[in-house]
């Protein structure tokens, strides 16, 4: 739905807070986790609790030393008991997280300087452990890398929570929210983000954070509605407010007016019902009113995502983004993990098919590689299968964990931002040098697993024909096409206006991809968001896609609209939209033949 | 007392992971471990200490170990870096 964000109100930001009127207010931020969330802001307070110095008789100082020592068993407890609590219900991928939490607090070295400096100062344990952990985080902050930056949110969590239970204040805690409420904060520590999962938590906001981060991470694991990054406009939260979050569109609305309410109540509502008639369709086949099949895939990027996907109908995973596993273990995963991680999600998902895209790093998703050179244009610079090609040992790596999980299901590898048809050579000579060195250690695996390339910059578009002929299938990525064929930033606010994936250079393109696949006898799939966006649904069938893998909760839209078309008419629809010259005039004709086949479906068109 | 000097291979330095793994398995010796680069020496049992090392690909630290198991530990520890902290 993204592509569009950009047609609706922009900010209102304006003065007028200091009246008691409180006008409608629509902060933009960036989608965190998706779902709506309606209801009472809560505003989470990190004030620094205020640390006095003071000089302890000779006699308190093995009572100091006792008492902190209780605070730190009884800080390791609290976490200890948070991650009980939320075990079942968060991936195994995000445990990680919260043991360096309990690793952090218990923190022999610190642990051992903050008693000694009590004994051989008769200073007070607050102002010692304050100021010895205060150290680290300056240095952490003055780090010129950005990924020891972000672990000064954690090591201040660590710092409050040391410190609450030393002085006995309860820091306003989630633990304090006694009614459900939205909750925001300037920033969270991983374990506040775990701790939240027991509370009255309806949503989340932040300050800071990006897509990837492990707020995001956790939430979308733990099904909370989450907007972050709304960074400068953060004070004009106020504690108590009415507050609308879209966590699929990544906004808020500040008082809502009776209007917006019931705008999004009515949408909700339609939603659901819709969903409901719709839940009759989940078990059968996405077929044409002709009998034209097509795969309807899911798009996941935590494990714990493939029964959500199974669940809406969906026929298999259609990109897996592997990426997501370097986040969670802060750096590139072993095969080991990995293999863990892939396995659980092919057996869960078997025997239908899943499709692992390798890692797609860089660009704007590439937290800590120390040795990234500065890029310019990060998006044009080392990413994707420039990256696993520079760092083998981290792509053979991968393909073995890949290839390993292949014996309990059925997997697809498939490769990213492919530009050049060397890549694909190297990549799959690299490939085959794997399977060989697994056959030698005796190591199972299913010898047909199938090779892919993503499609999804003009020059693999344009050069498909070759390509086509060595690999074993195509999946169209709409999101890069767009981005590099229109030459537009889609994080760039200032041109994202621009970003129309329903452009008719972008179809061209997939169209010579796609025709190409045909000659070659390949399968060529969709996994852009224009493949979970109902207007481009009948377009994508008839210009011979042969599935579409899209977001758990479009799939039984896209489905209906299927079931709903008629291939032969599709065929000649899309004949119809590659002749058109503007995606307005795309948008109109799609929008004209949705209404056309879809009467009262309002869904596709709520715009 | 042992001293060794030795280089960061893994690709990724001592971040997270291998930050954590380096704790874990300092934690299980008597000996002290101490891991020093530039002006500063760190105690390998803690992971802020690590953390704020910083320790980036390529560099070199010296580990001093010193303590009833020093030998055992020096060469395990040297063993987690020269197999990349399982990074390959």
């Amino acid at each position: 739905m993204k592509p569009y964000q950009n047609f609706l109100k922009r900010d209102l930001v304006n003065n007028n807070l200091e009246n008691n009127f409180s006008p409608e207010l629509i902060i933009k931020g960036i989608a965190g986790a998706p779902g709506i969330a309606e209801g009472e802001l809560f505003i989470l307070r990190r004030d620094r609790i205020p640390v006095k110095r003071e000089i302890i008789p000779t006699e308190e100082i093995d009572n100091e030393i006792k008492r902190f020592r209780e605070a730190i068993s009884e800080s390791v407890a609290e976490i200890k008991r948070i991650k009980r609590n939320i075990t079942e219900r968060i991936d195994d991928e995000a445990v990680g997280i919260i043991d360096a939490q309990i690793m952090a607090v218990n923190d022999e070295e610190i642990i051992r300087s903050v008693e000694a400096e009590i004994r051989k100062e008769r200073l007070n344990a607050e102002y010692v452990y304050d100021k010895l952990v205060r150290e680290v985080i300056d240095s952490l902050e003055n780090s010129d890398n950005d990924y020891f930056r972000q672990r000064v949110y954690d090591i201040k969590g660590v710092r409050s929570r040391v410190l609450s239970n030393l002085m006995g204040i309860k820091q306003k805690s989630i633990f304090e929210i006694t009614k459900p409420s939205i909750v925001a904060s300037r920033l969270l520590s991983a374990g506040e983000v775990a701790q939240i999962a027991g509370g009255n938590v309806l949503g989340l906001i932040t300050a800071v954070g990006g897509a990837t981060s492990h707020i995001a991470l956790l939430a979308k694991s733990l099904n909370i509605p989450t907007v972050l990054g709304i960074d400068d406009k953060y004070h004009l939260l106020k504690n108590g407010a009415d507050i609308i979050l879209d966590g699929n569109e990544g906004k808020i609305i500040l008082h809502p007016t009776e209007e917006t309410r019931k705008e999004y109540s009515n949408r909700r509502l339609k939603l659901s019902k819709e969903k409901e008639r719709l839940a009759i369709n989940i078990e059968e086949p996405a077929l044409t009113t002709d009998g034209h099949r097509i795969n309807l895939l899911a798009n996941i990027e935590l494990s714990s995502e493939v029964k959500k996907a199974m669940d809406e109908g969906a026929e298999g995973v259609g990109l897996y983004r592997s990426e997501f596993l370097y986040f969670t273990f802060g750096g590139m995963p072993s095969e080991e993990q990995q293999f863990k991680v892939y396995s659980n999600i092919v057996k869960s998902a078997a025997p239908k098919p899943v499709t692992i895209r390798t890692f797609d790093l860089g660009g704007d998703k590439f937290a800590d590689e120390t040795n990234k050179p500065y890029e310019q244009n990060p998006f044009l610079g080392w990413r994707a299968i420039r990256i696993s090609l520079a760092l083998p040992n981290y792509f053979k790596a991968q393909l073995k964990a890949i290839l390993r999980s292949s014996v309990f299901g059925n997997v697809s590898i498939m490769i990213p931002m492919v530009s050049d048809i060397c890549e694909v050579k190297q990549a799959l000579d690299i490939f085959e040098e794997v399977k060989e060195e697994l056959s030698r250690e005796r190591i199972p695996f299913d010898e047909d697993t199938k090779f892919g390339v993503m499609i999804e910059v003009p020059s693999a578009a344009l050069n498909a024909d070759p390509i086509a002929e060595i690999v074993d299938f195509f999946s169209i990525g709409t999101n890069d096409l767009t981005q590099y064929t229109l030459a537009v930033d889609r994080g760039n606010e200032v041109v994202n206006y621009l970003f129309k994936s329903l452009h008719p250079a972008v179809l061209r393109l997939a169209d010579i991809a796609i025709k190409s696949a045909k000659r070659h006898s390949i399968p060529v799939s969709v996994c852009g968001e224009l493949a979970g966006d109902p207007l481009a649904t009948a377009l994508l069938v008839g210009m011979g896609a042969d599935s579409l893998s899209a977001p758990c909760s479009s799939l039984p839209f896209i489905k209906n609209i299927i079931r709903n078309i008629n291939y032969e008419d599709a065929f000649k629809l899309a004949d119809k939209v590659l002749s058109l010259s503007t995606t307005a005039e795309i948008k109109n004709f799609l929008a004209d033949y949705l209404s056309g086949i879809l009467e009262g479906l309002s869904y596709p068109l709520k715009r | 007392m042992i001293e060794r000097k030795i280089q960061i291979l893994n690709k990724l330095g001592l971040h997270a992971r291998p930050a954590a793994m380096l704790v874990s398995t300092a934690t299980k010796f008597k000996s002290d471990i101490y891991a020093i680069k530039d002006n500063m020496e760190i105690n390998c049992k803690s992971i802020m200490g690590v953390m704020m090392l910083a320790a980036q690909t390529g560099c070199w630290i010296t580990l001093r170990v010193e303590g009833p198991d020093e030998k055992d530990a020096i060469e395990t520890i040297s063993k987690l870096f020269e197999e990349r902290f399982g990074e390959q």
